[in-house]
């Protein structure tokens, strides 16, 4: 039985779609941002706008919200 | 007007997440379905920037002292012409290639700007940081004009790592000011 090989640019596709960097990035920054929020705590301020504000507005939150942003950048376009 | 600790740090935290999203959006690759790193010239690196100086010159408003003002005030300035040239670059209205020096040479500027605020003020709390902040940028801004002459340039710029190293910082010593 033939064993499928891969042509170089196959190889490439499979391994850009395992392994994009910005996906990579994305998890280490949400990964860690989990590890702060876990040692340091959250405040919640409320649910008023300028409660949100401040809740999002917290050093976990916003390593968390890059990470998330970045893996949202991170499809191939 | 001046602000209590924690309202600076929270304004420190948003700008230094503003400046990693820049940065990574920036520097960090995105490859290609061939697995090729596509060749991006994302409109929300300068966007990113000139929002960013409407944040650092508010801080002139209500910063306490004249150094503070002063130095926030040329951050701002630096950050808005830095973005205005990007954004003209990037939507092919302004075509130079001495554009391409425009983002290291304003991470330079801004680094510098970090030593002359300790310079200003010597006695200020933090000054250690601002000085080793100023020199993250600096390094970034030098490693990206190297890697510009260079010509073969790698994959992800080792720029990227003491830029992103100051925009950590920028995140996690306001927290300790504040808390």
């Amino acid at each position: 039985m033939a064993v499928p090989t891969l042509s170089r640019g196959e190889r490439r596709a499979l391994r850009s779609t395992l392994v994009q960097p910005r996906l990579v990035v994305a998890v280490l920054l949400i990964v860690g941002a989990v590890a702060w929020a876990s040692v340091r705590g959250l405040d919640g301020y409320g649910l008023t706008p300028i409660g949100v504000c401040y809740t999002l507005d917290q050093p976990p939150v916003l390593l968390a919200l890059v990470g998330v942003w970045l893996s949202f950048r991170s499809r191939a376009r | 007007m001046i602000l209590p600790h924690l309202q600076i740090a929270r304004a420190h935290w948003a700008l230094g997440a503003l400046f990693l999203a820049i940065l990574l959006e920036e520097y960090v690759p995105l490859l290609d379905r061939d697995g090729r790193p596509s060749r991006h010239r994302s409109l929300v690196v300068p966007w990113g920037l000139m929002l960013g100086s409407v944040g650092v010159w508010a801080t002139t408003v209500f910063a306490d002292n004249v150094h503070d003002m002063l130095v926030h005030t040329l951050w701002g300035d630096i950050l808005f012409a830095a973005g205005a040239l990007e954004l003209a670059r990037r939507r092919g209205v302004y075509e130079r290639r001495w554009l391409d020096n425009v983002l290291p040479l304003a991470f330079v500027c801004w680094g510098s700007l970090f030593i002359i605020h300790v310079f200003m003020e010597p006695g200020a709390v933090g000054g250690g940081w601002h000085v080793a902040m100023g020199a993250l940028l600096i390094g970034g801004g030098i490693l990206e004009l190297i890697r510009l002459r260079h010509p073969r340039r790698p994959r992800v710029p080792l720029a990227a790592v003491p830029l992103a190293g100051f925009a950590l910082a920028l995140i996690a010593i306001p927290v300790s000011q504040a808390t």
